[in-house]
This record gives C-alpha cells, sequence and structure tokens, in this order.
C-alpha cells in the first residue's frame, strides 16, 4: 500500500528498495521457470537427448549406419546419460551374415546441434535361432520405448 | 532403414520399394527412412524421387523423410545427414 502512494505520488525509486527488486527477480525467474516446465519437454530432451531407433529387416546396413554416424558426429558432451557408449570407433560389428546385431547398442550423439541417442537394433526378421529371437524382441522393446519417450508423440 | 535391392518394387522412371511385412507396422509417420545400398543399382542419384509403399498407402519422398544413400561409397550420406538433422530440428 504504501509503495503504491509512492509510486501515485511521483516519489517511487525502485533502486531504493532492495527487497522490491529482490522480489522483482525472484517472480521473473518463477515464471521462466515455470514457462522451461511447460515447454513440451523441450528441457527433458536437452537433458537426455532425442530418442532415435535403427530399425529394418537384416542385413540393411543398419549396423554400418550406427558406426558411420558414431565415427562422423562429434559426441555430445552435453551431460546426455553417461551410460551411453560415446564413441569415436566402431561400437557396433559389422558382417555380411544377416541377423549379426542381437543386443540394443545406443551411443550418445550431437546432429546439428541436437543432443541424440541414437539406438542400433538387430534385424527384424521371424527366426529359429534363440539368440537372434531375443534380439529382435530386444529391438521391438526399444522402438516401443523410444516411440513412448519420443519428442514426436 | 531399407536395402534398395531387396526391397525395390518398380525400377522404373518413378522408384517404388515396399516395406517388408515384418516392418510394417513399426512405421508411423514419425519414420524416417534410409534407403541403403543404392551403389548395387545401377543409375540411380541420391536425388532420386522414390515412393515407399507400405500397406495400401503410399509416401512419396517429395517433402517427406526419405533418403537415399551408400553408406559403402558415401554417396547421398551427406544430404541424409543435413536433412536429418533439419528435421529434427523442424521437429
Amino acid at each position: 500500500m504504501i509503495m503504491v502512494t509512492l509510486m501515485v505520488l511521483g516519489h517511487f525509486n525502485a533502486n531504493n528498495f532492495p527487497c522490491f527488486l529482490a522480489r522483482t527477480e525472484a517472480t521473473d525467474l518463477l515464471s521462466e521457470i515455470r514457462k522451461h516446465l511447460s515447454d513440451s519437454r523441450r528441457g527433458e530432451i536437452v537433458r537426455s537427448g532425442i530418442r532415435l531407433a535403427i530399425f529394418g529387416p537384416p542385413n540393411a546396413g543398419k549396423s554400418s549406419l550406427f558406426n558411420y554416424l558414431g565415427l562422423l558426429l562429434c559426441p555430445s558432451q552435453s551431460g546426455v546419460n553417461s551410460i551411453f557408449l560415446v564413441a569415436k570407433r566402431q561400437a557396433s560389428i559389422v558382417t555380411p551374415i544377416p541377423g549379426t546385431t542381437r543386443d540394443v547398442l545406443e551411443l550418445a550423439l550431437d546432429i546439428g546441434g541436437l543432443p541424440v541417442v541414437l539406438a542400433d537394433t538387430a534385424g527384424l526378421r521371424k527366426t529359429n535361432d534363440v539368440v537372434e529371437s531375443i534380439g529382435v524382441q530386444r529391438g521391438m522393446e526399444t522402438w516401443v520405448l523410444f516411440q513412448n519417450s519420443s519428442l514426436f508423440d | 532403414m531399407l536395402p534398395l535391392p531387396d526391397v525395390l518394387a518398380s525400377p522404373s522412371e518413378k522408384l517404388k520399394v515396399t516395406v517388408p511385412p515384418a516392418i510394417r507396422g513399426l512405421v508411423t509417420p514419425n519414420t524416417y527412412f534410409l534407403i541403403n545400398k543404392i551403389d548395387l543399382v545401377p543409375g540411380l542419384s541420391a536425388k532420386n524421387c522414390i515412393q515407399i509403399q507400405h500397406g495400401e498407402s503410399g509416401i512419396s519422398c517429395e517433402g517427406s523423410h526419405v533418403w537415399l544413400a551408400s553408406l559403402v561409397t558415401g554417396k547421398g550420406t551427406t544430404e541424409f545427414i543435413e536433412g536429418l538433422a533439419g528435421a529434427l530440428k523442424t521437429q
């Protein structure tokens, strides 16, 4: 009430009221935080990266692409979760034999300034090989996981 | 990711590839297609237009997320990475 009165009288100078300035700054900060929290998960993406899964039939070149991007693009150093491989090396085994990739491999990359978590998955096909079928199952699970946590939901 | 020689349905003027049945259910509007191994199909360039056929619907390459490349020769890989970065930023 006092401040309002002073302002009306034309004698108010905010610089003389540190508490008023602090409150204004805190309000601005709170507003900024609220804006970031309701930013359609952009904050989450900055923290954990955009999730991209490479999927396709066996021998399409998925692991070659994974290695190519891993070697070419600077791994993100921007705080992307450290459990992911950060490579400047061949991360996936590549052979001409269909069904070589079994486990899901993940790599943190920087694509055009955006943090990206890239996953290499087993080629999707029906198979009687027990280990390969587990790999296919894991690939499908990764697809579901990435789809559910995707920027594009 | 699809290997061009295995999925090429129509090698005519308008290239058409068919998504294998095992993959079809995973294709969403947010799926990006990289058609690899274009070096194994003579006379193709990374700039060729290609149509992706899955089920009854089709996706044209024009204005959508489809790239042709060869990871062996490197043809089309620059366009793919630039296109992917652009697409991610847009999304």
